[in-house]
Protein backbone atom coordinates (compact mmCIF):
# COMPACT_ATOMS: atom_id res chain seq x y z
CA UNK A 1 0.00 0.00 0.00
CA UNK A 2 3.00 2.44 0.75
CA UNK A 3 3.90 2.50 -2.85
CA UNK A 4 0.50 2.56 -4.43
CA UNK A 5 -2.12 3.72 -2.28
CA UNK A 6 -0.70 5.97 -0.19
CA UNK A 7 1.72 7.47 -2.93
CA UNK A 8 -1.67 8.15 -5.02
CA UNK A 9 -1.56 12.42 -4.93
CA UNK A 10 -5.39 12.65 -3.59
CA UNK A 11 -4.29 10.30 -0.85
CA UNK A 12 -1.37 12.02 0.31
CA UNK A 13 -3.84 15.47 0.34
CA UNK A 14 -5.86 14.17 2.01
CA UNK A 15 -3.74 12.40 4.81
CA UNK A 16 -1.37 15.42 5.31
CA UNK A 17 -4.23 17.95 5.33
CA UNK A 18 -6.96 16.43 7.64
CA UNK A 19 -5.25 13.51 9.46
CA UNK A 20 -2.08 12.65 11.80
CA UNK A 21 -0.85 9.29 10.36
CA UNK A 22 1.68 7.13 11.33
CA UNK A 23 3.30 4.21 10.17
CA UNK A 24 2.78 1.20 12.63
CA UNK A 25 5.63 -1.88 12.70
CA UNK A 26 4.01 -5.08 13.98
CA UNK A 27 7.10 -6.72 12.91
CA UNK A 28 9.89 -4.69 14.49
CA UNK A 29 12.00 -7.50 15.73
CA UNK A 30 11.52 -8.70 12.04
CA UNK A 31 10.90 -12.00 13.04
CA UNK A 32 8.16 -13.05 11.29
CA UNK A 33 8.50 -15.41 9.01
CA UNK A 34 6.57 -16.06 5.29
CA UNK A 35 5.86 -12.78 5.01
CA UNK A 36 6.50 -11.07 1.34
CA UNK A 37 8.12 -8.13 1.63
CA UNK A 38 7.50 -6.32 -1.70
CA UNK A 39 5.20 -6.53 -5.01
CA UNK A 40 6.08 -6.02 -8.53
CA UNK A 41 3.83 -3.76 -10.85
CA UNK A 42 2.57 -6.82 -12.35
CA UNK A 43 1.50 -8.32 -8.82
CA UNK A 44 0.12 -5.26 -7.80
CA UNK A 45 -1.96 -5.39 -10.55
CA UNK A 46 -3.78 -7.99 -9.51
CA UNK A 47 -3.62 -8.05 -6.54
CA UNK A 48 -7.48 -8.19 -4.60
CA UNK A 49 -9.09 -5.38 -2.95
CA UNK A 50 -8.66 -6.88 0.59
CA UNK A 51 -6.02 -9.02 0.33
CA UNK A 52 -3.30 -9.55 2.97
CA UNK A 53 -5.87 -9.95 5.71
CA UNK A 54 -3.92 -9.52 8.64
CA UNK A 55 -0.43 -8.18 7.55
CA UNK A 56 -2.55 -5.11 6.55
CA UNK A 57 -4.34 -2.92 9.36
CA UNK A 58 -5.77 0.37 8.70
CA UNK A 59 -6.58 2.17 11.63
CA UNK A 60 -8.98 5.20 11.92
CA UNK A 61 -9.34 7.18 15.45
CA UNK A 62 -10.82 10.36 16.96
CA UNK A 63 -8.44 12.89 18.35
CA UNK A 64 -8.85 11.43 21.54
CA UNK A 65 -7.80 8.31 20.09
CA UNK A 66 -10.91 6.66 20.25
CA UNK A 67 -11.23 3.45 17.34
CA UNK A 68 -13.73 5.28 14.91
CA UNK A 69 -13.10 2.98 11.72
CA UNK A 70 -10.36 -0.20 10.78
CA UNK A 71 -9.94 -2.31 8.18
CA UNK A 72 -7.69 -5.35 6.94
CA UNK A 73 -5.63 -5.99 4.28
CA UNK A 74 -4.81 -3.81 0.57
CA UNK A 75 -7.45 -1.26 -0.63
CA UNK A 76 -7.08 0.69 -3.87
CA UNK A 77 -6.81 4.55 -3.64
CA UNK A 78 -10.39 4.90 -4.93
CA UNK A 79 -11.25 2.79 -2.26
CA UNK A 80 -9.46 4.00 0.71
CA UNK A 81 -10.65 7.49 -0.50
CA UNK A 82 -13.70 6.77 -0.03
CA UNK A 83 -13.24 4.88 3.58
CA UNK A 84 -11.56 8.20 5.01
CA UNK A 85 -14.37 10.78 3.82
CA UNK A 86 -16.71 8.50 5.52
CA UNK A 87 -14.35 8.15 8.45
CA UNK A 88 -13.89 11.96 8.64
CA UNK A 89 -17.91 12.17 9.36
CA UNK A 90 -17.41 9.91 12.59
CA UNK A 91 -17.69 9.86 16.18
CA UNK A 92 -17.74 7.89 19.05
CA UNK A 93 -21.73 8.33 19.35
CA UNK A 94 -22.88 8.01 15.74
CA UNK A 95 -20.13 5.58 14.42
CA UNK A 96 -22.76 2.43 14.98
CA UNK A 97 -25.53 4.31 13.42
CA UNK A 98 -23.52 5.14 10.02
CA UNK A 99 -21.67 1.84 9.97
CA UNK A 100 -24.35 0.36 9.44
CA UNK A 101 -25.60 2.94 7.12
CA UNK A 102 -22.21 2.53 5.05
CA UNK A 103 -22.30 -1.53 5.24
CA UNK A 104 -26.11 -1.18 3.81
CA UNK A 105 -24.90 1.35 1.30
CA UNK A 106 -22.30 -1.38 -0.07
CA UNK A 107 -24.40 -3.99 -0.31
CA UNK A 108 -26.88 -2.07 -2.36
CA UNK A 109 -23.71 -1.34 -4.53
CA UNK A 110 -23.27 -5.38 -4.94
CA UNK A 111 -27.14 -5.40 -5.75
CA UNK A 112 -26.96 -3.18 -8.17
CA UNK A 113 -24.15 -4.79 -10.12
CA UNK A 114 -26.10 -8.24 -9.69
CA UNK A 115 -28.66 -6.29 -11.82
CA UNK A 116 -26.81 -4.91 -14.26
CA UNK A 117 -24.30 -7.81 -15.16
CA UNK A 118 -26.56 -10.52 -14.65
CA UNK A 119 -24.17 -12.74 -17.25
CA UNK A 120 -21.08 -12.72 -14.96
CA UNK A 121 -22.65 -14.81 -12.52
CA UNK A 122 -21.20 -18.27 -13.76
CA UNK A 123 -17.77 -16.54 -14.29
CA UNK A 124 -14.89 -17.53 -12.51
CA UNK A 125 -13.85 -14.20 -9.85
CA UNK A 126 -10.21 -14.22 -11.46
CA UNK A 127 -11.45 -13.79 -14.64
CA UNK A 128 -14.26 -10.88 -13.89
CA UNK A 129 -13.94 -7.35 -13.11
CA UNK A 130 -17.90 -7.55 -11.76
CA UNK A 131 -17.40 -10.30 -9.73
CA UNK A 132 -13.77 -8.92 -7.57
CA UNK A 133 -15.47 -5.59 -7.18
CA UNK A 134 -18.47 -7.47 -5.89
CA UNK A 135 -15.93 -9.56 -3.65
CA UNK A 136 -14.21 -6.50 -3.11
CA UNK A 137 -17.69 -4.46 -1.28
CA UNK A 138 -18.55 -7.69 0.31
CA UNK A 139 -15.89 -7.74 2.36
CA UNK A 140 -15.48 -4.27 3.00
CA UNK A 141 -18.90 -4.67 3.88
CA UNK A 142 -17.88 -6.78 6.37
CA UNK A 143 -15.64 -4.43 8.17
CA UNK A 144 -19.01 -2.29 8.80
CA UNK A 145 -21.06 -4.71 10.27
CA UNK A 146 -21.40 -4.76 14.33
CA UNK A 147 -19.36 -6.46 16.24
CA UNK A 148 -16.26 -5.80 13.70
CA UNK A 149 -15.82 -2.23 14.36
CA UNK A 150 -13.31 -2.23 17.19
CA UNK A 151 -13.84 -0.58 19.96
CA UNK A 152 -11.57 1.12 22.54
CA UNK A 153 -8.60 3.02 22.13
CA UNK A 154 -6.31 3.07 19.08
CA UNK A 155 -3.35 2.06 21.28
CA UNK A 156 -4.69 -0.89 22.76
CA UNK A 157 -6.07 -2.25 19.55
CA UNK A 158 -2.78 -1.66 18.50
CA UNK A 159 -1.12 -3.82 20.99
CA UNK A 160 -3.67 -6.47 20.39
CA UNK A 161 -2.49 -6.40 16.66
CA UNK A 162 0.93 -7.04 17.92
CA UNK A 163 -0.06 -10.31 20.10
CA UNK A 164 -1.80 -11.78 17.19
CA UNK A 165 1.16 -11.47 15.18
CA UNK A 166 3.39 -12.58 17.81
CA UNK A 167 1.47 -15.36 18.39
CA UNK A 168 1.31 -16.74 14.49
CA UNK A 169 4.81 -15.72 14.45
CA UNK A 170 5.91 -18.24 17.05
CA UNK A 171 3.21 -20.97 16.13
CA UNK B 1 -9.74 30.28 -14.67
CA UNK B 2 -9.77 30.48 -10.97
CA UNK B 3 -7.47 27.51 -10.85
CA UNK B 4 -5.09 29.33 -13.46
CA UNK B 5 -5.47 32.43 -10.70
CA UNK B 6 -4.43 29.92 -7.66
CA UNK B 7 -1.27 28.86 -9.70
CA UNK B 8 -0.20 32.23 -10.46
CA UNK B 9 -0.62 33.28 -7.28
CA UNK B 10 0.92 30.14 -5.50
CA UNK B 11 4.29 30.84 -7.64
CA UNK B 12 4.80 34.24 -7.79
CA UNK B 13 7.38 34.51 -5.39
CA UNK B 14 9.13 31.06 -5.64
CA UNK B 15 11.91 32.02 -7.07
CA UNK B 16 12.64 34.39 -4.25
CA UNK B 17 11.93 31.86 -1.49
CA UNK B 18 14.12 29.60 -3.35
CA UNK B 19 17.07 31.97 -3.09
CA UNK B 20 16.52 32.07 0.97
CA UNK B 21 16.75 28.40 0.52
CA UNK B 22 20.28 29.05 0.25
CA UNK B 23 20.63 32.30 2.56
CA UNK B 24 23.32 32.77 5.18
CA UNK B 25 21.22 33.03 7.93
CA UNK B 26 20.00 29.85 9.09
CA UNK B 27 16.21 31.03 10.32
CA UNK B 28 15.88 32.56 6.87
CA UNK B 29 16.32 28.97 5.08
CA UNK B 30 14.20 27.15 7.55
CA UNK B 31 11.39 29.94 7.23
CA UNK B 32 11.65 29.35 3.15
CA UNK B 33 10.95 25.81 3.80
CA UNK B 34 8.28 26.50 5.85
CA UNK B 35 6.86 29.17 3.37
CA UNK B 36 7.37 26.79 -0.20
CA UNK B 37 5.56 23.85 1.80
CA UNK B 38 2.77 25.74 2.74
CA UNK B 39 2.33 27.25 -0.81
CA UNK B 40 0.95 23.23 -1.50
CA UNK B 41 1.36 20.81 -4.26
CA UNK B 42 0.81 23.43 -7.36
CA UNK B 43 4.38 24.67 -6.47
CA UNK B 44 5.81 21.26 -7.17
CA UNK B 45 6.46 21.82 -11.07
CA UNK B 46 8.13 25.11 -10.07
CA UNK B 47 10.52 23.18 -7.51
CA UNK B 48 11.89 19.97 -9.86
CA UNK B 49 12.75 22.80 -13.03
CA UNK B 50 14.40 24.49 -10.19
CA UNK B 51 16.71 21.26 -9.11
CA UNK B 52 17.27 20.47 -12.95
CA UNK B 53 19.55 23.52 -12.73
CA UNK B 54 20.66 24.54 -9.17
CA UNK B 55 24.04 23.29 -8.33
CA UNK B 56 24.35 24.53 -4.51
CA UNK B 57 23.87 21.43 -2.67
CA UNK B 58 22.11 23.83 0.00
CA UNK B 59 19.07 24.92 -1.92
CA UNK B 60 19.43 21.23 -3.80
CA UNK B 61 19.16 19.16 -0.39
CA UNK B 62 16.23 21.57 0.71
CA UNK B 63 14.27 21.51 -2.68
CA UNK B 64 14.47 18.35 -2.05
CA UNK B 65 12.67 18.54 1.28
CA UNK B 66 10.10 20.84 0.35
CA UNK B 67 9.01 18.48 -2.85
CA UNK B 68 9.08 15.34 -0.15
CA UNK B 69 6.92 17.13 2.14
CA UNK B 70 4.41 17.84 -0.97
CA UNK B 71 4.35 14.89 -2.26
CA UNK B 72 4.47 12.02 -0.13
CA UNK B 73 2.53 11.06 3.14
CA UNK B 74 3.65 12.51 6.53
CA UNK B 75 4.14 9.38 8.12
CA UNK B 76 5.05 9.86 12.29
CA UNK B 77 6.63 6.03 13.32
CA UNK B 78 6.20 7.16 16.39
CA UNK B 79 2.20 6.33 17.78
CA UNK B 80 2.45 7.73 21.25
CA UNK B 81 3.53 10.92 19.73
CA UNK B 82 1.35 10.40 17.11
CA UNK B 83 -1.46 10.78 19.50
CA UNK B 84 -0.12 13.57 21.27
CA UNK B 85 0.07 15.79 17.79
CA UNK B 86 -3.52 14.32 16.91
CA UNK B 87 -5.28 15.07 20.56
CA UNK B 88 -3.11 18.83 20.23
CA UNK B 89 -4.21 19.34 16.89
CA UNK B 90 -7.61 18.28 17.19
CA UNK B 91 -7.34 15.91 14.07
CA UNK B 92 -8.25 12.36 13.49
CA UNK B 93 -5.68 9.83 13.56
CA UNK B 94 -4.93 7.26 11.01
CA UNK B 95 -2.56 4.21 11.61
CA UNK B 96 -1.49 1.98 9.14
CA UNK B 97 -0.31 -1.38 10.64
CA UNK B 98 1.79 -3.58 8.98
CA UNK B 99 4.92 -5.62 9.08
CA UNK B 100 8.08 -3.92 8.13
CA UNK B 101 9.26 -0.69 8.65
CA UNK B 102 8.24 2.72 7.00
CA UNK B 103 11.30 2.27 4.55
CA UNK B 104 11.62 -0.64 2.08
CA UNK B 105 8.52 -2.78 2.48
CA UNK B 106 4.87 -3.12 0.84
Amino acid sequence: MRTVTFADPKVVDLLNEKFVVVWHNLNPDNAARGTQATYTAAEMAAYPEGGGGTNLYTVVAAPDGTVLNNLLGYWSAPTLLEELDFSLGLTAENKAERHAARRNALQAQVAKLDLEHPGEAGKRVKESPVLRRKAALNLLATWHTSGRVAEGKVDGLLEMFGARTRTRVIS
Amino acid sequence: MILSLLLVLASQDVPELIRQLGDDAAQVRDAAVVKLAAKGRAVVPDLERALENQQDPEIRARLNLVVRQLTQVRWHTDLARGMQKAAAEKKPLLVFSTMGPLNGFV
